[in-house]
C-alpha cells in the first residue's frame, strides 16, 4: 500500500517534470556536458598542458584568423583551448561531485546524530548551523582557506565545510518534525527506537528535500570552486580548471577575448542547466510551489 | 513581540560568540602573535581576545605594519559605497521587474523577463564582471576599466566615501569629480547587483501572483479599486514578506560578490584588502576582515528582521 | 421594478481534463429591495454564480449571458472596464471568511476610507466621520478604536460587520452575501443575519443570500433558487417552495434538516439521496440528479428543461405534485 503510494507520487512527479520545458532543456544540456566530461580524454585533440610555442593566442575557427587545427583557438602559452575545456569539464565535475557527496553524507550523519542529543545541545547545534548558513558562502570559504592555506585540496575542504550546514538543517528539521508528533511525544524513545524512527519515518521525509538540495548544492559548489580558482585561492595554474583558466585570461581580455568567454560559457551553461533541472525537480516534488 | 525580540537578541549573541571563536582561531594561526595574552589557558585567552577587540585593538597587519582596525576603516567606505549602490539597484530594479512581470503575466514581457532572470541567477559573477568590462569598457569605451577616480583629480579623503568627498571638493572641480566617481562606480555596482536583482525579480513575481489570488484582493476588486492600486497598495505590502525573508540571503550573496567584484575592478575596498591578506598570510588582517564583514552581514539581517516585524501588523500588534 | 435580470448565464472553466460548466444557463431576476435566497450544496455552482454576477471571476473562467441588465444598464454591450464600473457601484458582495477577505496589512479604517474614497469621496475629515458612522450602523462599538485596528485583532463576527460596513460604503442597490454566517459562531450568525435584514429595510437595498442552510432562508427571503450541478433546479416563492417542494432534490434538502419541514413525523425515516453530489467534471447524462433520485425512470436520461408550474420553475420530468406523506 505504502509502496504503491510512493510510485504513484513518483509517476506524478515525472509527469510534472516532463511538462516543464526549462527542465527538459536543462536535462539535455547537462547530459551533453556530462558526456563530454566522461569522454573528454578521448575527444580532446591534444594534451591540455602541451604548449605550441609558435601558435600562441590563435583565435577560434569562426574568426577569420582561426586555425582549423585549434577549434576553440589557443591561450597565451599556445595550449589548445578545446582540450583544456574538455579536461576542465572532467575536473570541475569530478571536484563538484566529490564535494557535494562528501558534504551531503557528512551533513546527514551530523543531522541524524543530533536525534540522539538532548534538546539543549540539539538546539545549540541548530543555532551554530544557522550561523554558518547566514555566512556569505564565499567569505566562509575564504576564511577557511585562510586558515588551512590556498591550493586545490584546501579549497575543496573549504567548499565541503560551506555546504554541510544545509544538509544538517534538512535532516534536523525532518527529525524535529517527527519528534514533535504525538505518538513520539507520548513514548519515551530509547536509542534503538530512535534509530528505527530515523530509518523508517525521517528518511522518507528527507528524500525529496534532499534531492532538491543536492542539485542546488551542485551549482553552488561548482561556482565556489571556480570562484576560488579565479581568485587564485583554489586550483593553481597550469591546471585546466575553468575558474583558473578565467583568471589566467584576465590579462588578455582585450587581445584574446575568447580565452575569457569560452571557460565562462562552460561554467555558465553548466550552472544554468543544473539550476533548470533543480527548479524542475523542486516543482515536480512539491506541487504546492507550482505556479 | 517582546518574546521575539528576546529571541533575536539570543540569536545575535550566539552569532557573535561563534564568530569571535572563529576569528580567535584565525588569529592563532599567525606566526607573529597578534595579541599578548597574560593567560596560558585557551578559554581565558579567548576572553582576553574579546577584551582586545572591544578596546579596538585588532592587531597589527604583518604586511602593512599598521593597525588592522585603522586599515579596515580606511578600506571600508569604498566597499560600503559599492554595496549600497548595488543593493539599491538590485532592490528597486528587482522589485520593479517582478511587479511588471506579475502584472503582465504570461505575456511576452513576462516571459522575456523571467528567462533573463533565470540567466541572471545562473551567472558566475566573476565572469559576468569580465564580460561587462569587455563590452562597456574595452569595446565601447563607455566606462573606466578599474579604480574609483581618474588620477587628474586630487581628492582629500575626508569621509573616504568618494561620492561625498568629490562633492566636498566642489569649489575645486565643480561636479566633474563627482560625476567621474559615479562613472567609475556604475559598472562594478551593476556587476554586483545582477544576481540579487534576478532573484528578487523572480521572488517578487511569484509572491505577488500568489497574493493576487487571495480573498482580500477579491474584496478590493469588488470595491471597484483600480488595478494599479490593487497591485501597489493591497498586493505589494503583503507580497513583501517572503521577499524580505530571502533578502538575508541576498545580503550574503552581495557580501560574497563584493570580494570578487573588487578583485575584478581593482576596487580598493575590503574585499580586495582581504584577498591580499589571505594570499600573503597576514592573519591579523584576515581575522579583522572576516570579523568586520560578518558583523556587517549580521547587522543587515537584524535590520531586515526588524523591517519585517514593522511591515507585518500580525507580528507588530498581536491580537 | 427590476433591478437585476440575468438570462442564460453560463460560466465555464478550462482545465486540463476539459471544460467544466460551473453555472449552466441560470436565470435570475431581482427587484429593488427584494430579499432572495440561493441554496445548494458546496460545488453546486452557487458561489461561482455570485462571483459572476459581481464581476469577480478569475481570468481562467469564461462567462456568457444572453441578458445581463443591471439598474437599466445593458452590461452585455459594454467593455469589461465599463461593466466593472457599473457593477461595483451597484453591487457589493461579502464572503464566507470575513477575516481573510480583509487585507491583513491594512487597518480597518484604511480599508473603509479607501472604499469611501472610490464611492463618493469627500474630504479626509468627512470620510473619517462617514467611516465611524458606518461602523456604528453595523453595530460595532468603540468605532474609533476599531478604526485603527487590523483585521487579525478582531473576531470573525466583527470582521464580517466590517465587511458589511465596507459594502454599505459603496451604497449598493444589491448586496450579495455568499454564506455570510457559515464560518461564524452560532450566536453571532443570527446577529449578522438580523443586521443584513435591518439594512435591507433601512436602505432599500436588495439582498441575495447564498447558503446551504434552509433554516436561514425560511423566514427571511421572498424567493428561493435551488441549485444542483450548476443548474437551477427549482425556484419560487419561499413559503410555497418550503411547504411543498416540487423537485425531488428540494425535498431531499428539506428533509435532511431534522425537526424541520412540514412533513416531519415521528418514526418516519429521513428521506436521503443515495450516493454523493457529483463533481462538475463528471456529471451524469440527462438529469443530473438521475442516478441518485428515488423517482427516476428511463425518461430521466433525457435532460429535463426548466418549466413553469403553478407559478414556480422546476427542472424535473416528474415533479412531486401530490403530497406523498
Amino acid at each position: 500500500m505504502r509502496k504503491s503510494l510512493v510510485t504513484a507520487n513518483q509517476k506524478a512527479a515525472w509527469v510534472i517534470y516532463k511538462q516543464n520545458k526549462g527542465a527538459l532543456i536543462g536535462s539535455v544540456i547537462l547530459a551533453l556536458i556530462l558526456l563530454m566530461a566522461l569522454t573528454g580524454p578521448w575527444l580532446a585533440p591534444y594534451d591540455p598542458a602541451h604548449q605550441f610555442s609558435n601558435k600562441v593566442l590563435v583565435p577560434p575557427i569562426w574568426n577569420s584568423a582561426g586555425d582549423f587545427d585549434y577549434f576553440f583557438g589557443t591561450d597565451d602559452l599556445g595550449r589548445d583551448l578545446l582540450s583544456r575545456l574538455l579536461y576542465g569539464a572532467r575536473l570541475s565535475l569530478q571536484l563538484t561531485l566529490t564535494v557535494v557527496v562528501t558534504a551531503a553524507i557528512t551533513g546527514i550523519i551530523i543531522g541524524a546524530a543530533s536525534a540522539f542529543l538532548n534538546p539543549t545541545l540539539r538546539s545549540l547545534l541548530m543555532r551554530i548551523m544557522d550561523l554558518l548558513l547566514s555566512f556569505p558562502s564565499l567569505l566562509l570559504a575564504i576564511a577557511i582557506v585562510a586558515i588551512i592555506g590556498p591550493g586545490l585540496p584546501n579549497a575543496i575542504y573549504a567548499v565541503i565545510i560551506v555546504l554541510i550546514p544545509q544538509f544538517v538543517r534538512i535532516t534536523q528539521s525532518a527529525i524535529s518534525d517527527e519528534l514533535n508528533k504525538d505518538y513520539v511525544m507520548a513514548a519515551k524513545l530509547d536509542g534503538a527506537k530512535r534509530f528505527r524512527l530515523l530509518t523508517h519515518h525521517v528518511w522518507p521525509n528527507i528524500v525529496p528535500a534532499l534531492i532538491v538540495q543536492l542539485t542546488f548544492s551542485f551549482s553552488t559548489a561548482l561556482l565556489d570552486i571556480a570562484a576560488l580558482g579565479f581568485l587564485g585561492l583554489g586550483a593553481q595554474p597550469p591546471m585546466a580548471e575553468w575558474g583558473t583558466m578565467l583568471s589566467e585570461s584576465r590579462a588578455f581580455i582585450q587581445f584574446a577575448p575568447w580565452t575569457m568567454t569560452l571557460p565562462g560559457v562552460a561554467i555558465f551553461l553548466t550552472v544554468l542547466s543544473i539550476n533548470l533541472v533543480g527548479d524542475g525537480i523542486r516543482d515536480a516534488l512539491d506541487p504546492r510551489l507550482n505556479r | 513581540m517582546f518574546a521575539s525580540l528576546l529571541k533575536q537578541l539570543g540569536t545575535l549573541l550566539i552569532s557573535l560568540l561563534g564568530l569571535t571563536v572563529l576569528t580567535y582561531i584565525l588569529s592563532l594561526q599567525s606566526n607573529i602573535p597578534i595579541h599578548d595574552y597574560k593567560s596560558s589557558n585557551v578559554f581565558l585567552q579567548y576572553f582576553e581576545y574579546l577584551q582586545f577587540l572591544l578596546q579596538g585593538d585588532w592587531g597589527i597587519s604583518s604586511i602593512h605594519k599598521r593597525s588592522v582596525l585603522k586599515d579596515f576603516l580606511q578600506h571600508f567606505p569604498a566597499s560600503i559605497e559599492l554595496i549600497a549602490l548595488a543593493l539599491t539597484l538590485a532592490v528597486t530594479t528587482g522589485l520593479g521587474l517582478g511587479i511588471l512581470s506579475a502584472s503582465r503575466r504570461g505575456g511576452w514581457l513576462d516571459n522575456t523577463l523571467m528567462t533573463s532572470s533565470l540567466i541572471g541567477y545562473s551567472m558566475p559573477i566573476f565572469w559576468w564582471g569580465m564580460l561587462l568590462v569587455l563590452l562597456f569598457s574595452l569595446t565601447l569605451g563607455w566606462t573606466p576599466v578599474a579604480g574609483r577616480l581618474d588620477f587628474q583629480y586630487n581628492i582629500e579623503p575626508y569621509t573616504r566615501f568618494m561620492l561625498i568627498d568629490t562633492l566636498l571638493h566642489h569649489n575645486k572641480y565643480g561636479f566633474n569629480a563627482f560625476l567621474n566617481a559615479l562613472h567609475h562606480l556604475i559598472l562594478p555596482a551593476v556587476t554586483l547587483s545582477t544576481i540579487p536583482m534576478a532573484i528578487i525579480a523572480r521572488m517578487t513575481r511569484s509572491s505577488l501572483l500568489a497574493v493576487l489570488k487571495s480573498e482580500y484582493i477579491r474584496t478590493a476588486r469588488s470595491k471597484g479599486i483600480s488595478k494599479r492600486r490593487i497591485i501597489w497598495i493591497h498586493g505589494l505590502r503583503n507580497a513583501l514578506q517572503p521577499i524580505l525573508t530571502i533578502s538575508g540571503v541576498q545580503v550574503s550573496i552581495i557580501m560574497s560578490g563584493v570580494i570578487v567584484t573588487e578583485y575584478i575592478f581593482a576596487w580598493p575596498g575590503i574585499g580586495k584588502w582581504l584577498l591580499e591578506a589571505v594570499s600573503r598570510r597576514d592573519f591579523a588582517s584576515i581575522q579583522g576582515g572576516v570579523l568586520a564583514l560578518s558583523i556587517v552581514v549580521i547587522a543587515f539581517n537584524l535590520a531586515l528582521d526588524f523591517l519585517s516585524i514593522y511591515l507585518n501588523p500580525r507580528l507588530r500588534r498581536p491580537s | 421594478m427590476g433591478l437585476l435580470q440575468v438570462e442564460n448565464l453560463s460560466v465555464e472553466f478550462k482545465t486540463d481534463e476539459g471544460i467544466i460548466t460551473a453555472v449552466d444557463k441560470a436565470k435570475i431576476a431581482i427587484n429593488a429591495g427584494q430579499v432572495q435566497g440561493v441554496i445548494g450544496e458546496s460545488g453546486s455552482g452557487k458561489s461561482v454564480m455570485a462571483l459572476a454576477i459581481a464581476g469577480l471571476l478569475s481570468p481562467a473562467a469564461t462567462m456568457r449571458a444572453d441578458l445581463f441588465n443591471l439598474d437599466g444598464h445593458d452590461l452585455t454591450r459594454m467593455s469589461s472596464a465599463e461593466r466593472q464600473k457599473i457593477i461595483s457601484s451597484n453591487i457589493s458582495i461579502i464572503f464566507q471568511e470575513p477575516t481573510s477577505s480583509l487585507n491583513p496589512s491594512l487597518t480597518i479604517g484604511y480599508q473603509l476610507d479607501e472604499t469611501i474614497r472610490f464611492h463618493g469621496g469627500g474630504t479626509r475629515k468627512e470620510r473619517f466621520e462617514k467611516s465611524l458612522e458606518l461602523l456604528n450602523q453595523v453595530g460595532i462599538m468603540n468605532a474609533k478604536r476599531r478604526y485603527k485596528e487590523y483585521p487579525h485583532q478582531l473576531s470573525g463576527g466583527l470582521n464580517q460587520r466590517v465587511m458589511i460596513a465596507m459594502a454599505l460604503a459603496c451604497q449598493p442597490k444589491l448586496l450579495i452575501a455568499d454564506e455570510p454566517t457559515t464560518a461564524l459562531d452560532v450566536t453571532v450568525q443570527s446577529q449578522i443575519l438580523d443586521l443584513l435584514l435591518k439594512l435591507n429595510e433601512e436602505h432599500h437595498m436588495a439582498l441575495m443570500l447564498i447558503t446551504h442552510d434552509f433554516s436561514i432562508l425560511s423566514e427571511t427571503t421572498d424567493k428561493v433558487y435551488v441549485m444542483y450541478g450548476g443548474q437551477i433546479v427549482e425556484s419560487g416563492r419561499t413559503y410555497n417552495l418550503l411547504s411543498q417542494p416540487y423537485h425531488p432534490y428540494t425535498k431531499a434538502l428539506l428533509d435532511s434538516v431534522p425537526h424541520y419541514g412540514m412533513h416531519y413525523k415521528k418514526g418516519r425515516r429521513l428521506f436521503n439521496l443515495k450516493g454523493s453530489t457529483p463533481s462538475l467534471d463528471h456529471l451524469p447524462v440527462g438529469c443530473y440528479l438521475g442516478p441518485r433520485c428515488p423517482y427516476a425512470n428511463k425518461k430521466c436520461v433525457q435532460p429535463p428543461e426548466l418549466r413553469s408550474l403553478k407559478g414556480r420553475k422546476v427542472r424535473c420530468h416528474f415533479p412531486l405534485l401530490e403530497d406523498d406523506s
